[in-house]
């Protein structure tokens, strides 16, 4: 990993926008969404 | 512990190293855990991942109460609870990290399921470089998902784990990206494929109407006997 743009990337007084909306998975949610992503398939 | 002394932060030299590199570890995980918020399809986030971040606060204030309390003198068991709750506290994070790169990597793919699904098998295999290859490679990340982080232990290596599986996240946001750049090449493809067995109709049918044309214009004689009136 590149640790000096990881931490530009993580820095400039950024938080997670999606928590602050109210958008987020609970842990049993994000299970589901997991079991859901994990069966898209490919051609 | 071989260094007991106490700076005016209260901490001992190694413990301030040890937090130097939890914040620098914290600054990766953070990148990663808005990387995979940006990513996701449903555009939200994990609350599993903020659950690690506030257990790794948790473990953090531990270390940080009993070094800032000025009633306690600095003996060989607060050290080894504070070594005790910083390791946790990496732990934690490092926990935040994986699952931030398991969201990530589903999410990707999602995204490339989303593209190749709109064209056949044929044109991704003939367009898409090393498509079979990358393709394996994701079946094999995606069953992997969440084994990265079935040791909770933080042992030496768990840098080095982490490392790798950013690598592979990365490999597969470059297949993306790389599909993405083939769009145009598949569409042309499929257009293409489209096109051309309906060309080969109509040559087939000219080719027909001409040679029937022939025939019946041919006189009678030049005819070639279907059977032999002998």
């Amino acid at each position: 990993m590149d640790r000096e743009k990881a931490a530009l990337y993580a820095d400039r007084n950024r938080g997670s926008v999606r928590l602050n909306a109210g958008h987020y998975f609970t842990v049993k949610e994000y299970a589901e969404h997991i079991r859901n992503m994990q069966a898209a398939r490919l051609p | 512990m071989t260094d007991a002394s106490v700076g005016r932060s209260g901490f001992t030299e190694e413990e301030a190293a040890r937090l130097a590199a939890l914040s620098q570890l914290y600054s990766e995980a953070k990148s990663l855990i808005l990387y995979a918020e940006e990513v996701d399809p449903d555009a939200r986030s994990n609350l599993q991942i903020i659950k690690e971040l506030r257990d790794a606060f948790d473990h953090l204030m531990r270390a940080i109460s009993v070094r800032f309390d000025a009633s306690r003198s600095p003996v060989d068991d607060d050290q080894a609870y504070c070594s005790n709750n910083l390791s946790k506290a990496e732990g934690h994070v490092y926990r935040a990290a994986f699952d931030a790169l398991d969201g990530a990597l589903l999410s990707l793919r999602v995204k490339i399921a989303e593209v190749t699904s709109q064209y056949p098998l044929e044109a991704l295999s003939q367009v898409v470089p090393d498509y079979w290859r990358l393709k394996r490679d994701l079946e094999r990340l995606s069953t992997q998902v969440a084994e990265h982080r079935a040791g909770k232990d933080v042992g030496r290596q768990i840098s080095a784990t982490l490392d790798r599986y950013v690598e592979d996240v990365t490999q597969v946001k470059c297949f993306y990206d790389e599909l993405l750049g083939c769009a145009p090449l598949l569409d042309e493809y499929v257009a293409k494929a489209k096109r051309e067995p309906l060309g080969n109709d109509h040559r087939l049918f000219w080719v027909s109407v001409m040679a029937a044309t022939i025939g019946a214009l041919a006189p009678p004689t030049q005819r070639i006997p279907l059977v032999n009136s002998s």
